[in-house]
């Protein structure tokens, strides 16, 4: 069953395309990874789904309403930061309380028992008092994921969640990601990490100039790439 | 000495109830534009108003400010109390100020905040009310302990346009007795009070902020 219906999405910065008509489907439940050469277009494609960037064109409709109300859209699709971006004034239980409890009208206790049962599930349970500048950039990413979780949304998109990583940091978030794929979550990925393509993506796409130039499996696209410009990409970074 | 200071305490009152007035109007209205400032594109009409405003403040001497309002409002018909112009001419002088200050600390919170209260489905109100605002705050007061002091010494200009605050009493004693320096070193001292006294509230206000959290976790912008 389809869950995200994107047709034509183009986008431009200055005399840069960005995104060069992308057209993507995504079914309910299925992990699609987005990789590519940077400027590719992967970030802008994520960041249109939940239109943090205006599309000049092309249409998008996730779960059969096409996406009017921003908000409304906003609050049924989460999206994890290459930064994390979050809040440093409050701590991590406030970090993810304070949405539901705004905008989905929770209690105070309601909202930072779901924060208390996500920060568990991402294991950081004793964290929740924290702020921010005393959690490891790890601890941080996965706060910002249960951030996003608490308004239990339909989708989840990953704006490249590791790259801003320390290596032995990555793993942690990695494993948080695979499981709340394998909880049947809805995910978009644009991430490098082609170990989590492998193990965790029903599909992986791979993006070039603007257009989605291949889609497969990971079998199929790691063991036949079915577009030359992503083989020279597999050799470059799997090569070393 | 001591005459001299008894003298000069109501007049004192008079600088303090000015200065205070004009701040409780100039930095909410301060702030406001200039988060106000910072949403808005350079284009805007109402980008170009407080725009304007701020070059105006920046580009002339408070004396020219003042006179401005003095001589210029009777002849728009308005006559208002002297106070009134007195409080007016500090809150068009110092909100100029506080604009830039409230507008630079709107501006030096990273994008990403706003992008990740968006992405929650908050709107741009509430984002800025929710998450930038407090976090400008803290950028916001080391700047305007700044301003609190130009504002209350800017004060003492009032006395051009003969409103009998603190450095005008000083005048009218000193021309009276003669005794220049001795009026001078008590007029300077009581500015030095009051100044210190409230620099002395802000810091306590500062301490509150950092204690709540508001201030804690600049490092964290780092990455």
């Amino acid at each position: 069953m389809t869950l995200l219906t994107a047709r034509g999405l183009a986008k431009r910065f200055g005399s840069f395309t960005a995104l060069d008509g992308v057209d993507l489907d995504l079914n309910r439940g299925e992990r699609l990874v987005i990789c590519g050469p940077s400027g590719s277009g992967k970030s802008t494609l994520i960041r249109c789904i939940n239109r943090l960037e205006e599309p000049d064109a092309g249409t998008i409709v996730i779960d059969g309403v096409p996406a009017k109300d921003l908000q409304a859209l906003r609050r049924r699709v989460g999206m994890v930061f290459q930064q994390f971006n979050l809040f440093p004034n409050l701590t991590a239980r406030e970090n993810i309380a304070i949405a539901p409890r705004k905008l989905l009208g929770l209690s105070r206790a309601e909202a930072d028992a779901r924060a208390e049962a996500l920060l568990d599930r991402v294991q950081l349970a004793g964290h929740a008092d924290k702020p921010p500048a005393a959690l490891s950039g790890g601890q941080q990413q996965r706060v910002a994921i249960a951030r996003a979780l608490a308004m239990e949304p339909v989708l989840m998109l990953f704006d490249e969640p590791t790259s801003a990583l320390d290596p032995e940091m990555i793993r942690e978030v990695l494993d948080v990601m695979v499981e709340l794929g394998q909880g049947g979550m809805s995910m978009i990925v644009v991430t490098h990490e082609m170990g989590f393509a492998r193990r965790a993506a029903d599909r992986i796409g791979f993006m070039d100039q603007g257009r989605i130039v291949a889609m497969a499996p990971p079998q199929q696209f790691f063991d036949a790439p079915p577009h030359p410009r992503l083989v020279r990409f597999l050799d470059n970074i799997l090569g070393h | 000495m001591v005459q001299v200071l008894v003298r000069l305490l109501p007049p004192l009152g008079l600088t303090m109830v000015l200065s205070i007035t004009a701040l409780a109007i100039a930095t909410p209205l301060g702030l406001a534009l200039g988060a106000l400032r910072a949403e808005l594109s350079d284009r805007h009409p109402a980008a170009r108003a407080i725009d304007a405003w701020v070059f105006f403040v920046r580009g002339t001497p408070i004396l020219i400010q003042i006179f401005a309002i003095y001589f210029l409002l009777p002849k728009l018909g308005l006559q208002p109390p002297l106070f009134v112009m007195g409080v007016g001419a500090l809150v068009l002088n110092s909100a100029g100020y506080q604009i830039e200050i409230g507008r630079a600390a709107v501006k030096s919170v990273p994008k990403g905040q706003w992008e990740a209260a968006l992405a929650l489905g908050f709107d741009r109100q509430a984002t800025l009310r929710q998450f930038i605002l407090p976090q400008a705050a803290r950028r916001m007061v080391g700047p305007m302990m700044n301003e609190l002091s130009q504002l209350i010494k800017a004060s003492s200009v009032l006395s051009v346009i003969t409103l009998f605050e603190l450095h005008k009493a000083a005048e009218a004693i000193s021309s009276a007795n003669l005794r220049f320096s001795e009026v001078i070193v008590v007029e300077g001292f009581l500015y030095f009070v009051f100044i210190f006294g409230i620099s002395l509230i802000a810091s306590a206000l500062e301490r509150r902020l950092s204690a709540s959290g508001a201030l804690a976790g600049a490092g964290s912008f780092a990455r």
